[in-house]
C-alpha cells in the first residue's frame, strides 16, 4: 500500500528578534490510508508547525525545506492557488480553537455550503441535503434548523463538531487535527473524539492527531511519533510505545503523568530542567541536559531516528537505544524515584483535625441584565447555588467540575472574605458574616491563593525579590527578617536564592508557578487556595510542581483547596474531593471512595470520560458518554440539575423520572461519601463499567 | 485623537510581555526596544533633529550677537545679514535671538505640561478604573462633564490675568489643567484590562492597600503607553501654546514664544518674510521630529504594529 501522506526531512525555521528559531528539524513520517498517527510532545516541540506546513498555512516569515507528498504530489513549492485545490478537499484540518476557525458573520449553513461549493459541483438543494447529512453525522440535533445558526450560538463542543463536519465535507484523504479537544471539558472531549472516529470511519481518511495528552493518543492512535525540540525522538506502534518506550525522554514522559485509574500513591517523577532554546540548540542530543542516562558521546552529535535492535517497529533517536532495549531498561531503572517527605499530621485522624474552612449552602447569583440605559433584569445566573464542603488542617480537598460549574466563583467568594449572598462560610472558625475589619485583615494572612496562569500572576515589572516581599511587607515584617525569609522561601520551592534579582520573564512557566507558590507561603498561611495551578504546565514540569505541593503540605501542615479539571491530578494529590455540576456539589467525600465507587451518575460519567494513558485499557473500556452540553446556568431547573443529561434517569419508570424532574436531591450518605441523587449507584453497580446494564439502584 | 492608537499599543504591550516570557534567547527589554528604535531611520532622524533643536534653544541665546529683548534700532525689518543671521523684525529685534528664546519657551511649556498631563491622567485614570463601583461611576460622570468645558477660553482668561513675566507658567498650568481629561479616559480603559490580571487580584487578596496597588502594579505596567503619550503630548502642547500665543491669548511681550513671533511675522509676510520663515521652520521641525520619535517608539515597543500605524 502507498502512503497517502509522506513527509521527508521537513525543516522549518522562522526569523525572529532573538535569531533564527529552528522550530522543526527533520521530521519524517508516512501516513497509510485509514490509519491514525498521533504526534505527541510538550508545548513548543514543533507539533503545530509540522501540521501547518503540511497544510501550507505557515506565516510568511517561515522557511520550509524538505518534501511533503500527498498521494505522490509534491506540495512544497506549490503556489497558494494550486494548494487551495488540495486544502479542504483532499486534506482538511481541525483546529484547537473552533471559534477562531469559523467566520463569525456567516451562518453554519453558509460555511458548510462554501466548503462544498469550492470543490464539488452541486445545486442548492443538494448542498442543503448534504449539509444536513453532515451535521447529523457529527451529532448536532435538529440539523436542518441549526444550519441557520451562527458560530457564537454554539458551545465549544458543538463548534468543534461543526469544524469536523466542514473538514469531512469533501471526503478528504487526510484529516489533520491539532489539539482538537484541548479546550474542551472531558465529557465533551469524549463526545468529540467519538465523532472524529466516526468521521474517519465514514470517509476512510487517514488522521494525524496532534496532542499533548497521552491519554488521548492512547485512545485514538495506531502509531505514535514523539517530538522533542523540533525533532521526532521516537516512533512506534501505540501499544509498543506505551508498553516499552525505547528512549529516555519517552520513558520520562510516560512516567510523569499521574494515572486516573490507580489509587496507589506512587510518587510522580518529573524530568529535570527545561527544553532547550530553539534559537541556540546545544551540540549533540537536545535532551542531554535533562537525560538521566546521558553519556559523553551523547553530546558529540545529534542522534538520528534509527531502528532499534530487536524492536522491528520502533525507531528512536538515542545513541543508547540499542543498548537500553537489549538490557530492557524501563522507566524505573532510568529515573530516580525520590522519596516523599514525611507528613507531620499523618497520625492525626481527620475527625480530630481543626476545620480550616467550612462552606455550607454557599450561593452566588448574578443578575442578567439587558439594554443600555435603563438596564432591566431579564434573569439570574446561578453561578453558585448550594455548595457545601469543608477543609481540615493539613489535607487537600479538590473541587472538580467542568467549566462553568462554578468552581472559580466559589473560590472568589471565599477569597473576598465578605458575607456571602446566601449560605455560610467560616475560615478558621470565624464566620465571614460577623467579621470585623481587623479580623478580616488578620485572616488575609491565613488564607492565600495561587492562580492558574503563571504568566499573569506575577507582575512582569517586579524582580522576584519584590514579588516575595510584597505579602511580608503587608504584614509588617522588618527588613532583615524579610531577607532571611525570602532566602528560605526560594530554597523551599526549589529555586536558587541568588536569582531573586531576576524578573519573572527570565523564568520558565514551572519556575514561575514555584515563585507564585512561594509568595503564597510567605506569611505561613493555614490554607492555600489553588485555582488550576498545574493545568498550564507541561506534564514533565507539572509532575515537579505536584511533588513540591505534596512535600510542602507534609512539612508545613498547610491545607490546600485545589481546583482542577484534570481528574488524574486530583486523584493523585487530593485526599477528599467535591464534584460540582452547575453550581452545586453533587458528590463529595474521600477521594478513593469517590473514584472507585462513584454514587452520583455525573461523577461516574466524568470518571469514565477521562482518557487513560494506556492503549490496552482504553480499547477494552466501556464509556458512559453523556448526551448534550451543560444547560445554561440561567435556566430555572426545579428538580435535579443533572436530569437533562442523566443516563440513569433515562432508564427509570415515569414516576421516578418525575421525582428527578421536580424534587431537588440533597447530599446524603455516610460520612465518607455524600451524593445528591435520588437513585444513587450502589457499590456493585458503579466502577467504570457500563451504566446501561447496571442502573436501577 | 490619540485614543485608538494608544489602545492598540497597550494591547500589544501586554502580548509583547507574554511573547517575551516564552522567549527563547532572552534579550533585555530596553535593549530590544532601543535596537528596534535604532533600526528605523525616520526615528533616528527625528531624534537627531530634536537634539539639534534643543541644543539650538540652549546655545542660541549665548552665541547670538543680540539679545532677544534688545532691539537694534539701526536695523529695522532688515533681511538676514552677517550681523543679524535671521534678519530683524519691524521693531528691530534680532530674529535669531527671538527664535532661539521662543523655541526654548515653547519646548519648556510643551514638555512641562505634557509630563504633568501624563502624571495627572495616569493617577486619576487608574484610580477610577481600579475602584470599580460608585467611584468609577462618579469619576466617569465628572470626566464627561469636564470634557465639555470650553477650555480654550478659560486658558485665555487665566493667562490674561497674569503678569507678562510668569505668563508662561500660567499658560503651562492652563494647558495641563484642561489637557489631562481625554488621556485619563484612555488610561481608564486600558486599566480595565490590567485590573483583571491575576497579580492585581493576588495583591488585593494579600491585603495590599489600594493606592499601593495602583502605584506599584497599575501605573508601571502602563509605562510604555505613558512614555509614548508623553512624547506625542509634547507636540499637542506646543501646538496649543503656539495657537494661543498666535491669537494673542498666550505668551505676551516682553516674553516670547514661537507663536508670538509667528504672530509678529504674519503682518509683514510680504515686506519681511524672514520674520515668519524662521519660527515656522523651527515649529515644523519640532513637531515633525517629535512625531517621528513617537512613531518610532510605538513601533519599537509594540512589535505587532509593523504597518506603521495610521498616524
Ligand atoms: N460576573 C459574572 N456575571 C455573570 N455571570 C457570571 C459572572 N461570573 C461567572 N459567571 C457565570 O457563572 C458560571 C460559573 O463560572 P465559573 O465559576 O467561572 O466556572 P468554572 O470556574 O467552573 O469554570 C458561568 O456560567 C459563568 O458564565
Ligand atoms: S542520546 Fe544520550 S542524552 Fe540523548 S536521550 Fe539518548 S542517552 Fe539521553
Ligand atoms: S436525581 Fe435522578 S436525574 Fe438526578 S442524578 Fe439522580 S437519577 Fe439522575
Ligand atoms: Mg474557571
Amino acid at each position: 500500500m502507498n502512503p497517502v501522506l509522506s513527509v521527508r526531512d521537513l525543516h522549518v525555521s522562522f526569523a525572529s528578534e532573538a535569531g533564527t528559531v529552528r522550530a522543526v528539524r527533520g521530521v519524517n513520517f508516512d501516513l497509510m490510508p485509514g490509519r491514525t498517527l498521533g504526534i505527541v510532545g510538550e508545548s513548543g516541540s514543533g507539533k503545530s508547525v509540522t501540521s501547518l506546513s503540511v497544510m501550507g498555512l505557515l506565516d510568511e516569515n517561515a522557511r520550509v525545506e524538505g518534501s511533503i507528498r500527498l498521494k505522490g504530489t509534491e506540495l512544497l513549492g506549490l503556489s497558494e492557488l494550486e494548494l487551495s485545490k488540495y486544502r479542504g478537499n483532499e486534506m482538511a484540518m481541525v483546529f484547537q480553537d473552533p471559534l477562531s476557525a469559523l467566520t463569525p458573520v456567516f451562518s453554519i449553513g453558509d460555511q458548510l455550503a462554501e466548503a462544498l461549493d469550492l470543490h464539488q459541483d452541486l445545486n442548492r438543494k443538494q448542498v442543503k441535503e448534504r449539509s444536513i447529512e453532515l451535521l447529523d453525522l457529527v451529532g448536532i440535533p435538529n440539523p436542518a434548523e441549526r444550519l441557520r445558526a451562527y458560530p457564537h450560538q454554539f458551545s465549544g463542543g458543538m463548534r468543534q463538531r461543526v469544524m469536523i463536519a466542514i473538514a469531512i465535507a469533501n471526503d478528504p484523504d487526510v484529516i489533520i487535527a491539532d489539539e482538537p479537544t484541548t479546550a474542551l471539558d472531558v465529557t465533551i472531549q469524549a463526545q468529540v473524539l467519538d465523532v472524529l472516529k466516526k468521521a474517519q470511519r465514514e470517509t476512510g481518511a487517514a488522521v494525524v492527531m496532534i496532542t499533548h495528552d497521552l491519554g488521548v493518543v492512547a485512545g485514538v492512535a495506531d502509531d505514535v511519533l514523539v517530538m522533542y525540540a523540533g525533532r521526532p525522538v521516537e516512533q512506534a506502534p501505540v501499544d509498543e510505545l506505551f508498553a516499552r518506550p525505547a528512549m529516555p525522554y519517552t520513558m520520562g514522559l510516560l512516567g510523569a503523568v499521574p494515572r486516573p485509574d490507580r489509587g496507589e500513591n506512587r510518587r510522580l517523577v518529573p524530568i529535570q530542567g527545561n527544553p532547550p532554546s530553539l534559537v541556540d540548540l546545544p551540540v549533540g542530543c537536545p535532551f542531554a541536559d535533562r537525560c538521566p542516562l546521558v553519556e559523553d558521546r551523547c553530546r558529540t552529535a545529534e542522534p538520528d531516528l534509527l531502528p532499534v535492535a530487536g524492536r522491528p517497529e520502533t525507531l528512536a533517536a538515542c545513541v543508547r537505544a540499542d543498548e537500553l532495549a537489549e538490557q530492557g531498561v524501563t522507566f524505573e531503572d532510568a529515573y530516580e524515584v525520590a522519596e516523599a517527605a514525611e507528613s507531620t499530621l499523618e497520625s492525626v485522624p481527620r475527625s480530630e483535625r481543626e476545620v480550616v474552612l467550612e462552606v455550607e449552602g454557599l450561593k452566588r447569583h448574578f443578575p442578567l441584565t439587558k439594554g443600555g440605559f435603563l438596564r432591566r433584569r431579564v434573569g439570574t445566573v446561578k453561578a453558585v447555588d448550594g455548595v457545601t464542603f469543608d477543609v481540615r488542617a493539613g489535607e487537600t480537598v479538590a473541587l472538580v467540575g467542568e467549566s462553568g460549574s462554578g468552581k472559580t466563583t466559589t473560590l472568589l467568594e471565599i477569597m473576598k472574605l465578605e458575607a456571602p449572598q446566601g449560605g455560610r462560610v467560616a475560615v478558621l472558625g470565624k464566620n465571614l458574616e460577623e467579621l470585623s475589619t481587623r479580623e478580616r485583615a488578620g485572616l488575609r494572612r491565613d488564607l492565600q491563593i495561587v492562580f492558574q496562569d503563571p504568566m499573569s500572576s506575577l507582575d512582569p515589572r517586579m524582580p522576584v525579590y519584590d514579588v516575595l516581599a510584597e505579602p511580608l511587607k503587608v504584614h509588617g515584617w522588618s527588613r532583615p527578617k524579610v531577607n532571611a525569609r525570602i532566602d528560605e522561601l526560594m530554597k523551599l520551592v526549589g529555586l536558587n536564592p541568588d536569582h531573586v534579582d531576576r524578573f519573572p520573564s527570565q523564568f520558565s512557566g514551572g519556575q514561575r508557578q514555584r515563585i507564585a507558590i512561594a509568595r503564597a507561603l510567605a506569611v505561613n498561611p493555614r490554607l492555600i487556595v489553588l485555582d488550576e495551578p498545574v493545568s498550564a504546565l507541561d506534564v514533565s514540569i507539572q509532575a515537579g510542581v505536584i511533588n513540591l505541593l505534596e512535600d510542602l503540605q507534609a512539612q508545613l501542615g498547610v491545607a490546600f483547596l485545589f481546583v482542577a479539571h484534570d481528574l488524574s491530578v486530583i486523584r493523585h494529590i487530593s485526599s477528599r474531593v467535591a464534584v460540582m455540576y452547575l453550581g452545586q456539589v453533587v458528590e463529595s467525600g474521600d477521594t478513593e471512595a469517590v473514584f472507585t465507587a462513584p454514587r452520583h451518575p455525573y461523577t461516574q460519567a466524568l470518571l469514565s470520560a477521562v482518557p487513560l494513558p494506556d492503549p490496552q485499557l482504553e480499547r477494552g473500556r466501556k464509556r458512559v458518554v453523556l448526551e448534550g452540553d451543560l444547560p445554561s446556568p440561567v435556566e430555572e431547573i426545579p428538580g435535579c440539575r443533572f436530569a437533562s443529561r442523566c443516563p440513569v434517569r433515562a432508564t427509570l419508570p415515569a414516576d421516578d423520572q418525575r421525582r428527578c424532574d421536580t424534587v431537588l436531591p440533597v447530599l446524603t450518605g455516610g460520612d465518607d461519601q455524600l451524593a445528591a441523587c435520588h437513585f444513587p449507584l450502589t457499590r456493585t453497580s458503579a466502577g467504570l463499567t457500563d451504566v446501561r446494564e447496571t442502573t436501577r439502584a | 485623537m490619540a485614543d485608538s492608537e494608544l489602545t492598540v499599543t497597550a494591547a500589544a504591550v501586554l502580548t509583547a510581555e507574554d511573547e517575551q516570557s516564552t522567549g527563547l534567547r532572552r534579550t533585555g527589554r530596553f535593549t530590544l526596544i532601543a535596537r528596534r528604535f535604532a533600526r528605523r531611520p525616520s526615528a533616528v532622524v527625528g531624534l537627531v533633529l530634536l537634539v539639534l533643536l534643543v541644543v539650538f534653544a540652549f546655545v542660541g541665546p549665548r552665541i547670538a550677537q543680540w539679545g532677544y529683548d534688545e532691539p537694534d534700532f539701526l536695523a529695522l525689518a532688515q533681511a538676514p545679514s552677517a550681523e543679524h543671521w535671521f534678519g530683524t523684525t519691524t521693531g528691530g529685534s534680532d530674529v535669531f535671538a527671538l527664535v532661539a528664546r521662543g523655541l526654548g519657551r515653547s519646548l519648556a511649556i510643551g514638555i512641562l505640561s505634557s509630563v504633568a498631563i501624563t502624571v495627572i491622567a495616569a493617577i486619576i485614570g487608574t484610580t477610577i478604573a481600579f475602584f470599580e463601583g460608585w467611584v468609577e461611576r462618579v469619576g466617569m460622570w465628572v470626566l464627561d462633564m469636564l470634557l465639555v468645558i470650553p477650555s480654550f477660553l478659560l486658558i485665555a482668561m487665566i493667562v490674561r490675568s497674569s503678569s507678562g513675566a510668569n505668563g508662561w507658567i500660567w499658560l503651562t498650568f492652563g494647558i495641563t489643567v484642561f489637557g489631562w481629561i481625554g488621556y485619563a479616559r484612555v488610561l481608564r480603559t486600558l486599566t480595565l484590562s490590567l485590573r483583571e490580571l491575576d497579580y492585581v487580584h493576588a495583591a488585593r487578596y494579600m491585603g495590599v492597600r489600594s493606592f499601593t496597588i495602583i502605584r506599584r502594579h497599575l501605573i508601571p505596567n502602563l509605562g510604555s503607553v505613558l512614555i509614548i503619550q508623553t512624547v506625542l503630548g509634547v507636540v499637542a502642547a506646543v501646538n496649543s501654546e503656539t495657537a494661543l500665543s498666535f491669537l494673542g491669548l498666550g505668551i505676551k511681550a516682553p516674553d516670547t514664544s514661537l507663536g508670538t513671533i509667528l504672530q509678529a511675522g504674519q503682518s509683514v509676510i510680504l515686506t519681511a518674510p524672514w520674520v515668519l520663515i524662521a519660527p515656522s521652520v523651527a515649529l515644523v521641525l519640532l513637531t515633525f521630529s517629535v512625531q517621528l520619535i513617537g512613531d518610532g517608539l510605538r513601533d519599537a515597543i509594540d512589535p505587532n504594529s509593523r504597518s506603521g500605524g495610521r498616524a
